[in-house]
């Protein structure tokens, strides 16, 4: 065979003899001489050749695609067949999953909200009325304000003392608002746990001290409010 | 080989059916392969809106394969930690095209599905190579144990996590967090501090009514419990290489985070510059992280912290009393005021609606654009990868 076809670039597929390449083919003439083929012979040879090659590979495509249609039509019947209906069910079920998520979401954060106000609230009271009582206590005694609860050296014991009494004021105020605000903290926390939230499998928590809290907090019949403050930081406290 | 045009086409179809395409295809997945359900989190409705953005991402670039593939390499990187594995592809890619056929009925034809085919081979190709590569440099996701839970006020807690391996990231990043509590929901966090020596992490996270994660981190977890990262992510907040301008840092709540990260990078700079870090809150008492900050800008002169409060206390009262030196306003309005922006490269990190309103300032003022970073905690400014998940939780 001539250098013409050994000479094609290989691809990656293997290497077909198209019929033009068939057709175009060539031949050295047999040296003088030497006995050789008809040259007419092996040419009409040839060209049969090509077209029956050229046949080929008009059958070869058309299978090709048969082929795809067939598989497209096969994956259609049985995507007709069975996913659909199975998918619709799933479909649904998710949605009403979703809407029952969606709605216990609701439900925590409107409860979250109100104890995020709820906490404000009592925080702010609660420093606020350590701070006037403070004030007041320090208004009592003739002695120039100390800033803030800053513990700044204090000259004589008297001021000291004021100072002291300033700052126990404040932290004995805060100490049993702050156990308030945890039991109500955790008291949320607990109700927020038994919402309809589908749960998966997680790590669990033993709901013990929560419980004890909660019990003032879930009793249906007591009217929800904020709990109340401490009678104990009802009263000035005592500066000794 | 694949029409692109009519692969686009094809999709702009599907997707003017909205929430039913992605509702589709997952049912006709779990239908199919039912062990796939457990990658997914009990509502989808967020992975719904995901794959379809992704898929839209896809689409539109599948004639330019030098943006395509690194987004596809990313995605198939980041997937491991939802723990996809090679075997799901095939699925995925049935129920994908059975979806289609669904939607687009007689118009879905031999030669339609067989591009469809070859374009969800090649992403799938693309996506599982890539991860396959990156379990040679990188686990599926590091679990952390938390070693500090610190509540600073009734919404706000301040996590110190401690990586079982070795995590390398860049101040300014994000990664994704997953608590056992709240299985399969990921949301992204960023490391408050510069990679430590021990290598510990701190995060901020508030608490978002009715938000399953940041309330599960808020209120459940404890000290001792194991935690879920992905791999940091993100460079909207990182500093560029040849950055040499001083920085002007503003936070709106927790959005300190990455720009308190920021600040430590400086720390461990050979060079200093000026740092401004402006904080904002509403009250004095969500000035939750302002001790640290504190002592941090009396260890290093070059930084001053500036807290900002929406209101001012009410005369007489104990906030009054305690606050000292503080601005007053909106953060962004206070810390864009008067020039300061000029010679700075600008971080702004809070609410959209902060960043957006910071962003505006500084767009009537005429800053450059490339001198300004920022990252709301909805999205704002586009999603990491323009299709995963966002920042902290929804409001």
């Amino acid at each position: 065979m001539s250098s013409e076809i050994a000479g094609d670039t290989p691809r990656k597929l293997p290497r077909h003899l198209s019929p033009s390449q068939v057709r175009d083919t060539t031949f050295e003439r047999a040296p003088f001489g030497r006995r050789g083929l008809d040259e007419t012979e092996v040419q009409s040879y040839m060209d049969r050749l090509a077209e029956e090659l050229a046949l080929r590979d008009i059958e070869i495509q058309r299978l090709t695609n048969e082929n795809r249609q067939l598989k497209h039509a096969l994956r259609e019947w049985h995507r007709q067949l069975v996913g659909h209906d199975a998918a619709e069910l799933i479909a649904k079920a998710q949605l009403q999953v979703e809407a029952q998520i969606a709605q216990a979401e609701a439900y925590a954060r409107e409860r979250e909200e109100e104890a995020a106000r709820r906490y404000e609230a009592i925080i702010a009271e609660a420093r606020q009325m350590a701070y006037d009582q403070a004030q007041r206590l320090l208004v009592d005694t003739p002695a120039p304000l100390p800033a803030a609860a800053s513990v700044a050296p204090a000259a004589d014991p008297a001021a000291q003392q004021r100072q002291q009494a300033y700052a126990g004021a404040i932290l004995q105020a805060l100490d049993s608002l702050a156990a308030q605000v945890e039991a109500s903290r955790q008291a949320l926390t607990y109700e927020l746990d038994q919402l309809p939230m589908p749960t998966e499998p997680g790590p669990q928590r033993d709901p013990e001290p929560p419980l004890l809290a909660l019990a003032e907090v879930r009793r249906p019949k007591k009217p929800k409010k904020p709990p109340k403050a401490d009678p104990a930081t009802d009263e000035a406290p005592n500066p000794d | 080989m694949v029409d692109a045009s009519r692969l686009q086409r094809s999709w702009a179809a599907v997707a003017a059916y909205g929430d039913q395409v992605p509702l589709r295809f997952y049912s006709r997945l779990f239908a199919a392969s039912p062990e796939t359900r457990e990658l997914f989190p009990l509502s989808m409705a967020a992975q719904r809106d995901r794959l379809v953005t992704a898929l839209g991402y896809t689409v539109s670039r599948v004639d330019d394969l030098d943006s395509l593939v690194p987004y596809l390499q990313q995605l198939g990187r980041d997937h491991r930690r939802f723990g996809a594995l090679a075997q799901h592809y095939g699925p995925v890619g049935e129920a994908l095209l059975a979806t289609l056929a669904d939607f687009l009925g007689q118009d879905w034809t031999a030669e339609l599905a067989q591009d469809w085919t070859d374009a969800y081979g090649l992403v799938a190709q693309v996506m599982i190579a890539a991860a396959d590569d990156a379990t040679r440099w990188m686990p599926a996701h590091w679990t952390a144990e938390v070693v500090g839970h610190e509540r600073r006020t009734f919404d706000i807690a301040v996590l110190t996590l401690q990586p079982d391996e070795r995590y390398d990231y860049v101040p300014g990043q994000s990664m994704a967090v997953e608590t056992a509590f709240r299985p399969r929901l990921w949301r992204y966090y960023s490391p408050a501090n510069a990679p430590r020596d021990d290598g510990s992490i701190e995060l901020h996270v508030r608490r978002v009514p009715g938000g399953p994660v940041s309330s599960a981190l808020v209120d459940q977890v404890q000290k001792g419990d194991l935690v879920n990262l992905g791999s940091p992510v993100g460079y909207r907040l990182t500093r560029p290489l040849d950055g040499e301008l001083d920085l002007l840092l503003v936070a709106g709540g927790t959005g300190l985070a990455p720009l308190k990260a920021l600040v430590e990078q400086v720390v461990t700079e050979p060079e200093t510059r000026r740092v401004d870090l402006y904080v904002g809150a509403g009250t004095v008492r969500e000035l939750y992280d302002l001790e640290a900050l504190t002592a941090l800008a009396e260890e290093h002169t070059w930084l001053t912290v500036t807290p900002v409060l929406r209101e001012e206390p009410a005369e007489g009262s104990l906030e009054a009393e305690e606050v000292g030196p503080v601005e007053l306003g909106p953060v962004e309005a206070v810390a864009l005021a008067n020039d300061r922006w000029r010679g700075h490269d600008v971080y702004l990190c809070g609410s959209d609606e902060m960043v957006h309103s910071g962003l505006e300032r500084l767009r009537l003022v005429g800053c450059p654009p490339e001198r300004v970073h920022y990252e709301g905690f909805q999205g704002l400014g586009g999603d990491v990868y323009g299709v995963l998940e966002l920042r902290g939780e929804k409001q």
